[in-house]
């Protein structure tokens, strides 16, 4: 038991001490703009994204194991990283034949 | 309530949780699952988990269970719980009903580990207490794998229980590739009781499936199924176990 409390607050302390670089992705008339976003490799990053429609989108990603619901006119934070050099492509599940977009780590 | 007292509220949740469990049986089921640390706000859940254990010197169990999901905030999913349990040669009947919480304790990928907590309160149908189980769930990325851990502990509560507190634990890892189908590798058991911990322990290991489609509704439709072979002698000599799940906002 007292590792797992351990590991808790290892992972709690670890993250508290690292600066994350914040980047925005607005979704405005159901598209990520910008659609194509360039992120350093290997670093962790946090993403801001902002909702501009007045209706929900759902932020997801198979290859960032990344999935969560932003409400309309809201704003949510995704963290993502370290990423090893490639193209990771994401898209707005409500709106998939539109909301589409790649973050490219390099 | 200021931001450090803030930071500290998971932690003092998760050892107010391990502390309420002061005293514990057999922790797998057929019908676990591996749980992850991620909640959607919004989000109603449909699952059916179904599992077949076969035993080499007893009858073999079968149970399935039928559980409704709602993410009530991007940190708490409540879920009920109806299961059905049987074994062979004497038929089944509904065993439990189960009130069953998940507890998201970080940020997914903000720090090292992802972190959350189950709470989980069964009553029973049949004769006997009934249970509260409680335990931490972590979750980390490592490239295109995902590890799970999940530690739980259970309590026997009412009239006729014990004051042991049984220890079992789930996992799995899971290579990210095409998400229609992806593997990996699950494992279930039960470590005994706290206090006498690794007598009468049982594990089971095996090869996993997983994947999701998703639906021009928005909607999605997600499985795992995994047959897991008993890695000593208190463990069934082989587990079938199944999870369908229909997810909606």
């Amino acid at each position: 038991m007292r590792f797992f409390l351990l590991l808790i607050l290892s992972a709690f302390s670890m993250s508290a001490a690292a600066e994350v670089k914040e980047y925005t992705l607005t979704l405005r008339n159901h598209k990520f703009v910008p659609a194509t976003l360039t992120i350093p490799a290997n670093t962790k990053v946090k993403l801001l994204v902002v909702n501009e429609d007045a209706t929900p989108e759902e932020f997801e990603s198979h290859e960032l194991n990344r999935e969560k619901i932003v409400t309309g006119k809201g704003r949510i934070t995704v963290y993502v990283g370290p990423l090893k050099p490639g193209k990771y492509p994401f898209f707005g599940e409500f709106h998939m034949d539109t909301a589409q977009g790649v973050l490219i780590a390099k | 309530m200021n931001n450090k007292n803030i930071a500290r509220l998971p932690l003092s949740l998760l050892a107010l949780s391990i502390g309420l469990l002061a005293s514990s049986a057999a922790l797998a089921g057929p019908a676990d699952k591996v749980y992850s640390p991620v909640v959607e706000k919004g989000e109603t859940e449909f699952e059916l988990r179904s599992g077949y254990r076969d035993f080499n010197n007893s009858d073999d169990e079968y149970a399935s269970v039928f559980a409704i999901g709602y993410g009530v905030t991007n940190n708490w999913m409540t879920e009920l719980v109806v299961e059905y349990e049987g074994e062979t040669g004497q038929g089944g009947k509904m065993e439990a009903v189960e009130w069953e919480n998940i507890v998201v304790l970080t940020e997914q990928g903000k720090h090292w580990v992802d972190v959350g907590l189950l709470l989980e309160y069964e009553h029973t149908f049949a004769d006997g207490p009934d249970e509260l189980k409680v335990g931490p769930m972590f979750m980390k990325d490592f490239s295109r794998t995902i590890a799970n851990l999940n530690l739980i502990l259970e309590r026997k509560i009412g009239s006729g229980a014990s004051s042991d507190i049984d220890v079992g634990y789930n996992w799995q890892v899971k290579w990210r590739g095409n998400e229609a189908l992806e593997w990996g590798l699950q494992g279930f058991g039960g470590a005994g009781a706290l206090d006498d911990l690794f007598e009468g322990d049982d594990h089971s290991a095996g090869p996993a499936l997983f994947g999701v489609k998703r639906l021009a509704s928005g909607d999605k439709i997600g499985y795992d199924a995994a047959l897991l072979a008993g890695l000593n002698a208190d463990a069934p000599d082989l587990t079938f176990r199944v999870s369908l799940e229909y997810e909606m906002y």
